[in-house]
């Protein structure tokens, strides 16, 4: 009994000095916003992201410029959601500045005065800062009740990432409609020798984003004056190919893949093609690709209308709540930049500013083929894009797990593509009548 | 008498009064903004019971409480009778096996994502190598909760067994040398002799795993966040989605008191069943 | 004597056990070996077939680990809300345990299998609300104060329920012997009764920690950046350690290190702790 009190005494003391340790700062102490009046610091929240990967590095350049220290919390995007929200429903100072989806959250977030607006730090902005260069597109995502309410910081949409030695080999053609893409797909399928034709994303709140272009492709729009448009028969249509590539011609385990899934999947070798957005570019030849010779980049085949690629831009939004706001702006202003959107198209980032997009800088560090058909495709993405990621409204994101979660079924054979499409229209029209 | 003062109040500001407020939250109606617009009556409880989602994570929920509970339990007699055996050794084994229980649930969902990944995982080549086909371990709706299932078996069975082999160690010789007097082989000494007295420590041990089971939460929130399309969606993973990432807390408030009520119903159940078994004897 | 046959047949049981043990090792403990080799293993090779033993170890994961994503300061936090609130715990549950024995005393109880039984998720909307009234979100000291106190959920109902059964052993003589001596109650808990039960204490200080370590859901939902414990965090580099499998599983090492090595170290109390209730 002696040893094993000496042993309970050697931990309680053990975790007494753990505590007293604890107790003497940490390398972030000067976090929270409630000792940094007067602009010194700010605290930004991030979702993971190229864009946060790419700017993370250049921010000494910005503090040491400015001599406001930034602080970056960085998160899974769900759990950045999370924070974000955690911060703005107490009303917290401690966040500055936040990383948004307005396609998403915009409405939702909008009505809960969550959005600072914008449009005055615009106008005053200095003229270098060439306020009115963004994309309309980018910039068009980014109101809301006619305010302005983020940045744009980036373009993506989907495109095609293809193996170039599987379609020589197999003496394919890079598909410029869905029914070449399935088509190809099942050629890889019986010729392939093993190898996966076609990866694209298949769970459930994920799946819009790529599921838009074959349904726009059909020449839908989400909704109609309020209405769903899942009732039209090209609706079932879209979702048969998409389904059909999927359950087919995809991955096994497909219905849990998003973009990092599917990514792995390609950079490792072991599937033909990719449906992904542009940003996965630095997936797929980046340091841990194996097949980084080889890749090829198409822009999204065309659906039986239309060419209908989605293009998508994300934000950084400031706090309402923020007690530094003008330090926030400067940042800000700084990071979305031409400048440094120009720097941040090293780690390939689409630029939202027309400027950059044509800037020699930047054009001419297509190198590769594959970065000049991925500058191709980013271009006609911006050009060209369906901004509506999924139907609009407060209840955005049920919205879009209607649409997946149907798609899923489809997806496993639960149910046919029209079934789908008519749960799908039933689901949403609930959805749409909230406001 | 003042010593408990402490724990009582502590406990009451943790336990109860958060259990007061989410009765509340689940009357009233909580908005994205912080904000409550007042009573509803019982608006959140109707909207659930009229909702599908709801039903299929009572199912979910109840399919691998069974499921696991039962397993776990025969698992675990096996197992504990292996470590009741004394032979040199025995105790390293023992804490071998206690390993998996005490192990964070992160790092064992993220282990058997690993193992269960559909190209590269661990599970697959296994099979591959014994000439079986490669299973979609979590990508299907069929598959997915068995799967699951067999993650909760791996860690908790050891558990269990070593519960029982508390038990079984605990036992008194004596009727089992009656038996032997009796002319019982070891089967049926086993059966006959050893269950009925080892029913309290395997009921304890049940209850225990029964409680955990019914609130099954983190293996399946790191695995599949209650996919493929909810397959996995367990009542308690459905309370945290509604609150926190649907944004609906009165909503989710409802979801998460038919969840305490289940778990109160099914162990209560379990207690009132043993209780009518131990006076039958 | 027992004759050669008996011990021959006893050899042969002994021999079944080991069998026995060696199934069970496959099936439960090789997941955890699998865990601890990839996590030195490089990511190529973790890709690779699980039947290769020839390919290099390293330690870059880990390195990693700590150079990129400053896992120190991760572990710290762990460290500061597993023990605070296994001391909490502790300083509540102590006492609390002695008079629940010694008053006989059902109420406690109930309300501690009430905590047991609640799912974690009740608990977590009231907590948010309080954190965003208190402004706990943007306070690291607030945060973990919050935090401490969502873990003492999970500790204090320990400690109780593993303390009653060693505090039921004390004799009442001998307490009984100290109060003809003089003793007040607080002399007669701090030099007697205590003393007796410091292998229980051992008991729940041990499991409190891990219990506290391993939990998930508090800090997921409340925690900020800079009070995230290890499992928070290794959750969220799913997302951006994006098919950094060697990160993963240095992580869930790292994570699972107090558990491993006190279940080789103190098993015997732990299994005691475990088992203790139910076996009574």
């Amino acid at each position: 009994m002696k040893k094993t009190t000496r042993k309970s005494l050697a931990i309680l003391t053990g975790l007494g000095m753990v505590l007293s340790i604890a107790a003497c700062g940490s390398p972030s102490d000067n976090a929270g916003g409630g000792d940094a009046e007067g602009g010194g610091t700010i605290t930004v929240v991030l979702s993971n992201h190229p864009w946060q990967r790419a700017l993370e590095p250049l921010i000494p350049e910005f503090e040491k410029e400015s001599g406001i220290e930034v602080k970056v919390q960085t998160f899974a995007e769900q759990q950045a959601r999370d924070k974000i929200l955690l911060n703005l429903q107490s009303k917290s100072n401690a966040m500055d500045v936040y990383m948004t989806l307005p396609s998403r959250e915009g409405p939702q977030f909008s009505s809960s005065g969550y959005y600072e607006e914008l449009d005055d730090y615009l106008e005053s902005a200095p003229e270098d800062y060439k306020a009115t260069d963004f994309s309309p597109g980018a910039m068009d995502g980014m109101q809301a009740d006619g305010a302005t309410i983020a940045l744009p910081i980036n373009v993506e949409g989907p495109v095609l990432y293809y193996r170039k030695d599987v379609f020589d080999e197999l003496g394919l053609k890079v598909p410029g409609t869905m029914e070449e893409l399935i088509e190809v797909s099942k050629t890889i399928k019986e010729q392939g020798d093993g190898m996966i034709p076609i990866t694209l994303r298949g769970a459930s709140a994920a799946i819009p984003f790529t599921f838009g272009p074959f349904f726009h492709g059909e020449g839908l729009s989400w909704t109609t004056d309020g209405k769903a448009n899942f009732d039209d028969p090209a609706a079932a249509t879209a979702i048969d190919e998409y389904a059909t590539l999927a359950r087919d011609c995809g991955p096994p385990g497909v219905i849990n893949y998003s973009f990092t899934e599917s990514s792995n999947l390609f950079a490792q070798g072991k599937v033909a093609m990719e449906l992904e957005s542009s940003n996965e570019l630095n997936s797929v030849i980046g340091e841990s690709s194996t097949v980084v010779d080889q890749v090829g980049v198409a822009p999204i085949p065309a659906g039986s209308v239309e060419a209908a690629p989605t293009a998508l831009s994300w934000g950084i939004g400031m706090s309402p709540f923020s007690e530094s706001k003008d330090a926030a702006w400067e940042f800000m202003q700084w990071a979305t930049s031409p400048e440094i959107q120009l720097a941040l198209t090293e780690g390939e980032i689409a630029p939202p500013r027309d400027s950059v997009a044509a800037d020699p800088e930047y054009t001419d560090t297509f190198d590769t083929d594959a970065k000049k058909e991925w500058g191709e495709a980013v271009a006609d993405i911006q050009a060209n894009g369906f901004v509506e990621v999924g139907p609009v409204g407060a209840e955005a994101p049920a919205m879009r797990k209607v649409i997946g979660d149907a798609i899923g079924k489809a997806i496993l054979g639960e149910i046919t593509a029209e079934q789908a499409a008519a749960e799908i229209q039933e689901g949403l029209t609930p959805l749409l009548d909230t406001k | 008498m003042p010593l408990i003062w402490p724990a009582l109040i502590v406990t009451i500001l943790l336990v109860v009064l958060p259990v007061l407020y989410t009765i509340w939250l689940s009357l009233s109606d909580r908005k994205i903004d912080g904000s409550n617009s007042g009573f509803v009556g019982l608006a959140n409880f109707q909207t659930m019971f009229a909702e599908p989602e709801f039903w299929n994570s009572i199912r979910v929920t109840l399919f691998l409480f069974v499921l696991c509970l039962v397993v776990e339990t025969v698992g675990g007699l096996a197992l504990g009778y292996l470590l009741s055996i004394d032979v040199p050794g025995r105790a390293i084994f023992q804490g071998l096996m206690l390993i998996p229980a005490i192990t964070a649930s992160v790092a064992v969902a993220l282990v058997w994502l690993l193992i269960y990944d559909p190209t590269l995982g661990a599970a697959n080549q296994l099979l591959e190598a014994i000439g079986i086909d490669p299973v979609v371990w979590l990508g299907s709706r069929e598959m997915a909760p068995w799967s699951i299932a067999i993650v909760d078996i791996w860690q908790w069975t050891p558990f269990m067994a070593l519960i029982i082999a508390a038990g079984i160690r605990s036992l008194p010789s004596e009727p089992f040398e009656a038996a032997v007097i009796d002319g019982a082989g070891s089967i049926k000494k086993a059966l006959f002799v050893g269950l009925p007295l080892l029913y309290p420590v395997l009921t304890v041990a049940m209850l225990l795993r029964t409680v955990d089971l019914v609130r099954f939460f983190d293996t399946v929130y790191i695995m599949t966040q209650g996919g493929p399309v909810n397959a996995t969606n367990t009542l308690n993973v459905y309370g945290y989605t509604a609150a926190f990432i649907d944004q609906d807390p009165s909503y989710a408030a409802a979801l998460q008191l038919s969840l305490f009520f289940l778990v109160i119903i099914v162990a209560g159940a379990f207690t009132w069943l043993r209780g009518k078994q131990s006076n039958a004897e | 004597m027992p004759s050669r046959s008996a011990v021959k047949q006893k050899r042969r049981k002994i021999a079944l056990v080991y069998v026995g043990y060696v199934v069970a090792a496959l099936i439960f403990f090789v997941p955890v070996l699998f865990m601890l080799w990839s996590a030195f293993r490089r990511n190529i090779d973790i890709t690779g077939s699980i039947f290769d033993f020839t390919t290099p170890l390293t330690l870059s994961n880990f390195v990693n680990l700590f150079e990129r994503f400053d896992f120190v300061y991760y572990i710290r936090n762990s460290f500061i809300i597993a023990g605070g609130s296994t001391l909490l715990g502790l300083i509540l549950g102590v006492p609390a345990a002695y008079v629940v024995v010694r008053r006989k005393l059902a109420g406690l109880g109930f309300f501690t299998l009430l905590a047991r039984m609640a799912p974690g998720v009740m608990f977590v909307v009231p907590l948010f609300v309080l954190s965003i009234a208190v402004g706990a979100p943007s306070n690291d000291a607030l945060n973990f104060l919050l935090l401490i106190a969502a873990h003492l959920i999970i500790t204090l109902p320990l400690c109780i329920w593993l303390l009653v059964p060693f505090f039921e052993e004390i004799p009442r003589s001998l307490e009984e012997a100290a109060m003809i001596d003089g003793c007040s109650v607080w002399q007669r808990f701090v030099q007697v009764v205590l003393p007796l039960v410091a292998p229980g204490l051992s008991v729940a200080i041990t499991l409190s920690f891990i219990f506290s370590w391993n939990y998930f859901l508090f800090a997921l939902a409340l925690a900020n950046a800079d009070t995230m414990p290890l499992p928070v965090i290794a959750f969220n580099f799913i997302g951006q350690g994006a098919g950094d499998y060697g990160g993963l599983m240095a992580a869930s090492t790292l994570i699972s290190l107090p558990a491993l090595i006190l279940a080789i170290v103190a098993q015997r109390w732990l299994i005691r702790g475990l088992t203790g209730g139910a076996v009574k």
